[in-house]
């Protein structure tokens, strides 16, 4: 399983690819979303595939981690998952224990990592046996239902989230109608445009909504970094290790509420994050610490967001319906990798599976050098001045689009999307469920309409049948306790 | 100020002349093909096309000493990969394998697709149809087969594959040649020949429509007959096997396949494969691996290739039309490819109203100050213009002025500015140049980097 993984044709790139993970998201402002969008392009040129989905899979799970650096000495989460770690991190690093909380961070990624991966090996091949009995309306469901979590959990209103999926699919519709494959704008025949008539490719839109779209935000914001900061202090191994055993069961628990939340369609590292907070000063003996620097209110996040991501990958292995942005990308990568995620993946000789999973147990022990690495360097990183971080993400973005097909059309796309997705944002539409409705909106429609055609026009079976039954149930149920969950996330921000 | 401006225009003249001197003495012309060469197959993996994809690529490997790497476009009864191919950039590193679908697709409205799309290479492989029936089936020929459709219209079921794919298009014109109306017989679409066979098996169906290498291991097994072969000749590995004409009925149907370049490349690419490709088209390895396949060798090149598919192209245009399939083949209870947006358009204006109505605000969470503001707009016309400028004046170039003068505006000290660049640049180089060979735009003064 690990022997494919232990060349240096692999490891190399995989390590380089996961202090890149680092940088980005340790830098406030530059979210792992990023880190895995400018990544990609990069991956295609490795000439083993292991390799390059070892990059991307390496950074998805870095830039987590390291986003809890800026959260920790700065206050400044540095992607969304992490912004939990602005309260008992930050507190911890004020008392001059900035370096522990972060040591704690960086081992309970890791421990929560391999809890997340663990579940993530045990559930994925029971639940694609049960897949196989999925036909056409209950993949219809599925894509229906992780679409409508992503747009009501997200931040914000939820008619912006759906005018956001609903956006992405649209996007998605541009091109070749997936069921008939004959071009479904005829205009864009009549314009001449052969590139619109092949629909835009994922890659480029995908990093000029997050690439391109951050760096303009970071412009528009304007924060000084260094105001709130906190000087880097020593990174005590023996206490962590200690304060760990302490809150093994917070660990632990966090790990396992982390995955499972990370496994709800729509529902990401970030509301993992805070679901385990909320859990963690729930249950704890001394709820009131928290805030004020409780060694738990650091695990719990942390924990739960590294387990977030490996949770994300059960329904988008088994099913090929993501949780969130990262996996969404992740997943529009795998396919760019002849590996098409879904029941059949689970099928015959596994090889494909076992090298993911293998690989996703791999990044979880490589994170603790990748990510020491990035504690002791942060203050180098800071010192580094932001416009040229922002420029240099500008350079990659182009290189990157344009490398994918050798192709200044994508650069054109890239650049579109990124100024549209500047200006989404600043209207508070989020771009999470947007990424989701590109990247779903294919299987929903041709689900919905090859079902339509197998069943004769008939539309009773997709409310009839058993498993469709419990999606609509889910459905119903989740869209209940989306914006209970939102209310919650917005009181434990104020806490 | 100007002074700056005037400075830093200097700065750019004069590094880029440099790099420009540097830049051609390393200049290296491509020799084609330079890099992976990806070559599209409009089936799925494991079927035959796929198959003689995989074939072509691994010569083409074994003959330039580069990548040729299949990849699978499926979808839209062949028409996904098709129009990937025809639409990839003519620059020779696509090239498609295009099958009968090609001459009939435009005709059914699944796209406008035709074989002038395309620059064709070769003709690699043809198999006719063939009409099979049970070994224990009343009919004999061919003749007593059209008698029983003609006295009993509407009774015999036939398959093989779905609905307007090449065996049912066969059918068709063998019936119309025979002077029988298409509906005569019913078509019962089925996903290939494989599952067709087993309904014929099991006495489902009465009839099946497809190539003889498809049904090769149950013609050993005498568990079928061949009543025809829609082919001008006989066959030579089945010489045994009537032709229709032979029986009467003047009809011809034979699935193709060849391969081919998107139009629009180059005239020395387009000849260079051409070449290669007949060179390996009459090679031994080529009959071998046809022969172990069940695959008709039938090899057309260049100029007669395209005549082959302008004949194809007529002769399939009335059967579609009697068949009725010009009239599309949607229908059927799909709600069609404008349903969806449609439907999110009518989504999208309802929840934006909504939204609208409630009266949540719809300004900035926290809108820009009048500085930053300054600064955003600087930095997206900044884009546009790096944008713009890579295509006319190059990667090297463009992305230079555009990393010292933004981070420039931003505040950054003037040498600082252009040591940036010059970083950022070095590392694109490394990484993407040396490391991984891309060919960035070298735009009006053909800097290669």
């Amino acid at each position: 399983m690990f022997t494919d993984l232990l060349t240096p044709e692999v490891l190399i790139p995989w390590l380089a690819a996961m202090a890149f993970g680092v940088f980005v998201g340790a830098t406030p402002g530059l979210t792992a979303t990023m880190a895995v969008a400018l990544i990609v392009p990069i991956s295609f040129h490795m000439s083993d595939p292991n390799a390059g989905l070892a990059m991307i899979i390496g950074v998805s799970f870095t830039a987590i981690f390291a986003g809890d650096i800026p959260a920790t000495y700065l206050r400044i989460p540095g992607t969304p998952a992490s912004a939990a770690a602005t309260l008992d991190g930050h507190e911890l690093a004020k008392q001059g224990k900035g370096g522990f909380a972060l040591m704690l961070d960086l081992l309970c990624s890791c421990l929560g990592g391999l809890i997340g991966v663990g579940l993530l090996i045990l559930v994925a091949s029971p639940l694609a046996s049960f897949a196989l009995l999925f036909s056409d309306f209950e993949y219809f469901w599925l894509g229906v239902l992780g679409l409508s979590m992503s747009a009501f959990v997200t931040q914000g209103s939820t008619g912006r989230g759906l005018i956001a999926a609903m956006l992405g699919v649209l996007i998605g519709t541009v091109g070749m109608d997936v069921v008939t494959g004959s071009p479904r704008y005829p205009i864009m025949e009549e314009l001449g445009s052969v590139e619109l008539m092949r629909g835009f490719s994922f890659i480029p839109v995908m990093i000029g909504l997050f690439g391109i779209a951050e760096v303009l935000r970071n412009i528009k914001t304007d924060v000084s970094w260094s105001e709130s900061s906190v000087e880097p202090s020593a990174t005590p191994l023996s206490e962590t290790v200690l304060a760990m055993w302490k809150y093994k069961l917070t660990m632990f628990g966090s790990s396992v509420i982390g995955t499972i939340i990370g496994a709800l369609p729509g529902a990401g590292a970030d509301v993992a994050a805070w679901g385990a907070y909320g859990l963690a000063k729930k249950t704890s003996r001394d709820p009131d610490k928290f805030g004020n620097g409780a060694i738990e209110g650091v695990i719990a996040p942390t924990s739960a967001n590294n387990a977030a991501v490996a949770g994300a990958w059960i329904p988008a292995l088994v099913f090929g319906v993501p949780g969130d942005a990262v996996t969404a990308i992740v997943l529009g990568a795998m396919l760019m990798y002849d590996i098409t995620p879904g029941p059949e993946l689970f099928k015959g000789d596994m090889t494909q599976v076992r090298g993911i999973f293998g690989i996703a147990l791999l990044t979880q022990l490589l994170l603790l050098p990748a990510g020491y690495v990035g504690l002791k360097a942060f203050g180098v990183l800071l010192r580094l001045p932001r416009r040229f971080v922002l420029a240099g993400v500008v350079v990659f973005s182009v290189v990157g689009a344009y490398a994918l097909n050798n192709s200044l059309f994508d650069v054109y796309v890239m650049l579109a999307f990124g100024l549209v997705g500047y200006f989404l944002e600043s209207k508070r539409i989020p771009l999470a469920p947007l990424i989701l409705g590109l990247i779903l909106g294919e299987l929903v429609e041709r689900k919905l309409r090859t079902g339509l055609i197998s069943s004769g026009g008939d539309f009773t079976p997709m409310f009839t049948r058993p498993i469709c039954i419990g999606l609509i149930v889910m459905l119903v149920l989740m869209l209940a306790s989306g914006p209970l969950l939102r209310s919650y996330q917005g009181r434990t921000v104020d806490a | 100020m100007s002074r700056w401006v005037f400075a830093l225009v200097a700065w750019s003249v004069v590094s880029w002349l440099a790099i420009r001197a540097v830049g051609q003495e390393s200049t290296v012309f491509s020799e084609y093909p330079a890099r992976t060469v990806t070559v599209v197959c409009p089936w799925s993996p494991g079927g035959g096309t796929d198959r003689v994809s995989r074939f072509w690529a691994g010569a083409l490997e074994k003959e330039f000493g580069q990548p040729f790497v299949v990849v699978n476009r499926t979808g839209g009864a062949g028409a996904v990969g098709h129009f990937s191919s025809a639409y990839a950039k003519p620059d020779g590193y696509t090239i498609g394998m295009i099958t009968f679908e090609l001459s009939t697709m435009h005709r059914m409205r699944i796209s406008r697709l035709t074989f002038e799309d395309y620059e064709c290479l070769l003709q690699v492989n043809a198999d006719p149809a063939a009409i099979i029936v049970r070994n224990d089936a009343p009919w004999q020929t061919l003749g007593e087969l059209l008698d029983d459709i003609r006295s009993q219209p509407g009774k015999l079921r036939m398959s093989g594959t779905a609905t307007g794919g090449a065996w049912d298009l066969a059918r068709a014109g063998l019936l119309q040649a025979a002077d029988l109306p298409i509906e005569s017989v019913v078509w019962v679409p089925h996903p290939g020949s494989a599952p067709s066979l087993l309904e014929l098996m099991g006495g489902h169906l009465d009839v099946v429509c497809c190539s003889v290498p498809e049904v090769a291991s149950q013609l050993e097994n005498n568990q079928i007959r061949v009543l025809a072969v829609m082919a001008e000749e006989r066959m030579s590995d089945y010489p045994e096997l009537l032709t229709a004409k032979e029986q009467g009925t003047d009809w011809v149907a034979v699935g193709w396949r060849g391969l081919a370049l998107p139009n629009g490349t180059p005239r020395e690419i387009v000849d260079l494969l051409a070449e290669r490709c007949a060179k390996i088209a009459a090679s031994d390895d080529y009959r071998e691996f046809m022969q172990k396949n069940g695959f008709g060798i039938a090899i057309r090149t260049k100029s007669d290739f395209t005549n082959f598919l302008r004949e194809q192209d007529e002769q399939w245009k009335s059967v579609v039309e009697a068949a009725g399939y010009d009239k599309g083949l949607t229908g059927n209870n799909d709600p069609g490819p404008h349903a969806l947006p449609w439907a999110l358009l009518v989504g999208l204006v309802a929840v934006g109203g909504w939204e609208l109505a409630r009266g949540t605000r719809t300004e900035d969470a926290s809108p820009p100050g009048e500085r930053s503001f300054a600064k955003l707009t600087v930095v997206c016309i900044a884009l546009i213009v790096y944008v713009a400028g890579v295509a006319w004046l190059g990667f090297a170039v463009s992305t230079f002025v555009f990393v010292a003068v933004t981070t420039w505006k931003l505040g950054a000290q003037f040498w600082s500015a252009l040591l940036a660049a010059s970083v950022i640049l070095a590392i694109v180089w490394v990484l993407f140049v040396f490391a991984f060979q891309v060919q960035l735009p070298t735009g009006v003064f053909g800097l290669s980097f």
